[in-house]
């Protein structure tokens, strides 16, 4: 039992440090048509739905807002509302911006 | 055979227990330790019961509970633990019920129980010992380390493996593995194994898993004593503990899902309702190489009891794949024992060939908040700026240009014996270290003191202040770790003196932790946690 336990952490503990020389996909802006930002609500209605929650959603809404280009804006936020996981969110935030990359 | 200068190097070392900067490995001792008898190169000879002594019960069990204050991230709590502890042969079960009750609302603390890995505060040590060690008392052990032996190590056969939090484990000079701990997070307890197996005087073998609910870090060390190896056992050595003159090591390091970068919506952290800061992960491997010599002048010099020696070592750290993540250190220190009454005092220093991307001591103490987010300090966040809160450890060490620095590290440590009775010693370690580069915010500096156990108290604290500028910053405690307990029984531990005593079974039990909380905006902030207890336990053993 234990070592059949061992051999498998032995396993993928070797697959997994086998996958880090692997490289990683380049995220996707699932938003890049949109011409609209989406609305606050909406966004932070979602990452609430998919338990991806940012402190005071509604503040760091504006306040990107006003600090990020419009068309990176629209693209993110619609991008936000349409994802299913944190990790999606998180692609949005990598991918949205200037030549498919990260807002900031 | 062997000469006798050889045979006083090893003196030096088994006085010492660790290797000097492998001091911290002892600080994994928890109060509950103090149950144990001291230890000590008499104490243990003294009060050693080997595995299969006569005496020995096949059962033993033992239940009992604290009751008291705690204050945990600014909030006030009525604690209540019970604990009990079954031992069935060799195998051992420690288990406890931590309840901690809201003073302002009388429920129980939500993050205590809001999610399945929780059920990991109910198990605190499940272990099975076997081969050649000292048979602890029967009583509560939270520390959960292997059990020492008071006889030869060249007589010694032992394997043990542990279900329990992996805590202070420090590998080699600590320049990968230093002070580990897998959560010093009470909303996340984690649940590890760790095992052990020693094969005489030859080698012995270390490994951890740090969560088995959730396990992300994963290694080991492989300790070899090639002389003995090779040229035989030391059974003629009469005196002689341990086979320390020299020691080759070989560490291998994995974190399986190393938070590489935060996830972020409008440039804040993601924090899910469990309180968990998501992180984009990636597996890292880092594998260790490591060189011990002990050298004491004058063995055989019977004019006085002390001995001076040299102790040096040479180490080589490297993560994979990754260019300059890597280390070479070189360590030197000036040895004094008594081989009388036991003192040992070092003072050296090392220097370091350090790769731009390589964090000294990178499985620290505070890995399990520093991996997430590694900007803890005022000169770590001034440089990163708003990246501040979605950097970290990995993704801060990967950011850094190649290229290498030089570093250095100044080293002090001292063994105060302290005598208990005329048979049984005890001793007070302490241990100092500063550390830094030529890059910025990388300064650390380490002291631990004790953990001591007396006949009826044991204590210890431990600073760790990490990534700071310079000597001329130190006195600071922006970005500092630091714990403190005590544990003190109102009687005496000693396993003929405790029996007809029922003070012996009741205790007053204190710590204090300055560490970092995740708060709902994703940052980790400081947070003073204390906790003070008066506990009882009684049972058969």
């Amino acid at each position: 039992m234990k070592i059949a336990f061992s051999l498998r952490w032995i396993a993928l503990s070797a697959l997994s440090l086998l996958s880090a020389c692997a490289p990683d996909a380049a995220p996707v802006c699932r938003g890049s048509a949109a011409a609209t930002p989406a609305s606050a609500a909406d966004v932070c209605a979602n990452l609430r739905a998919i338990n991806c929650p940012v402190a005071e959603c509604e503040s760091a809404y504006s306040e990107w807002q006003r600090t990020v280009d419009s068309a990176s804006f629209a693209r993110v936020t619609q991008c936000y509302r349409g994802a299913r996981t944190c990790g999606e969110v998180d692609d949005c935030s990598r991918s949205c911006g200037p030549d498919a990359g990260a807002v900031r | 055979m062997h000469s006798p200068r050889i045979r006083a190097a090893s003196f030096g070392l088994a006085l010492c227990c660790t290797s000097a900067v492998g001091r911290a490995q002892s600080f994994a001792q928890e109060p509950a330790q103090a149950a144990q008898p001291p230890s000590g190169p008499s104490a243990s000879a003294a009060n050693a019961s080997p595995g299969g002594a006569d005496e020995e019960r096949y059962v033993a069990f033992r239940a009992g509970g604290d009751v008291g204050y705690a204050r945990i991230e600014e909030q006030d709590f009525v604690s209540v633990n019970a604990q009990a502890l079954l031992r069935v042969w060799n195998f051992r079960f420690g288990i406890a019920g931590p309840l901690r009750i809201s003073t302002s609302r009388l429920g129980l603390r939500e993050r205590d129980w809001d999610e399945l890995r929780d059920i990991a505060r109910i198990p605190q040590c499940l272990r099975l010992d076997l081969g050649d060690y000292d048979r602890p008392a029967d009583r509560f052990d939270p520390a959960c380390q292997p059990y020492a032996h008071s006889g030869r190590q060249f007589n010694r056969l032992y394997f043990s493996t542990r279900f329990a939090p992996v805590n202070g484990l420090t590998f080699a000079e600590g320049t990968l593995v230093n002070g580990f701990r897998s959560s010093f997070d009470p909303d996340h307890p984690a649940m590890g194994v760790a095992s052990n197996f020693e094969l005489w005087d030859w080698f012995k073998l270390h490994h951890f898993v740090d969560d088995i609910t959730r396990p992300r870090v994963t290694g080991g060390r492989l300790s070899l004593w090639p002389l003995q190896i090779f040229s035989g056992r030391n059974q003629d050595w009469s005196w002689d503990n341990r086979p320390d003159e020299l020691e080759l090591g070989v560490t291998a390091m994995g974190d399986l899902d190393a938070p590489l970068s935060v996830q972020s919506a409008f440039g804040r952290p993601i924090v899910d309702a469990q309180s968990n800061l998501r992180f984009n992960g990636k597996p890292v491997g880092a594998l260790g190489f490591d060189l011990h010599y002990l050298y004491i002048f004058g063995f055989g010099d019977g004019s006085s009891p002390w001995r001076f020696g040299v102790y040096g070592a040479v180490n080589y750290d490297r993560f994979l794949a990754v260019n300059d993540m890597d280390m070479v250190n070189a360590a030197v220190r000036f040895v004094a024992v008594n081989r009388q009454d036991g003192w040992d005092i070092r003072v050296g220093g090392d220097y370091r060939s350090v790769g731009n991307r390589y964090v000294p001591g990178y499985f620290d103490a505070n890995y399990g908040t520093n991996s997430q987010q590694f900007a803890l300090t005022a000169d770590l966040q001034s440089i990163l700026g708003n990246a501040s809160l979605v950097t970290t450890k990995l993704g801060y060490a990967l950011a850094q240009p190649e290229g290498r620095s030089h570093g250095y590290r100044a080293f002090a440590s001292v063994n105060i014996p302290i005598p208990l009775s005329r048979t049984q010693r005890s001793s007070l370690p302490i241990s100092l270290y500063f550390e830094d580069t030529e890059r910025r915010a990388d300064a650390t500096v380490l002291l631990n003191v004790g953990p001591v156990q007396l006949e009826q108290l044991v204590a210890g604290a431990q600073l760790v202040r990490r990534n700071f500028d310079g000597i001329t910053d130190l006195f600071s405690v922006d970005g500092t770790l630091v714990r403190v307990f005590a544990q003190l029984f109102m009687g005496p531990q000693d396993p003929q003196r405790r029996r007809n005593n029922p003070l012996s079974n009741i205790y007053l039990l204190a710590r204090y932790d300055r560490r970092w909380n995740l708060g709902d905006d994703g940052a980790f902030a400081v947070t003073n946690d204390v906790q003070a207890t008066l506990g009882y336990s009684g049972g058969m053993e």
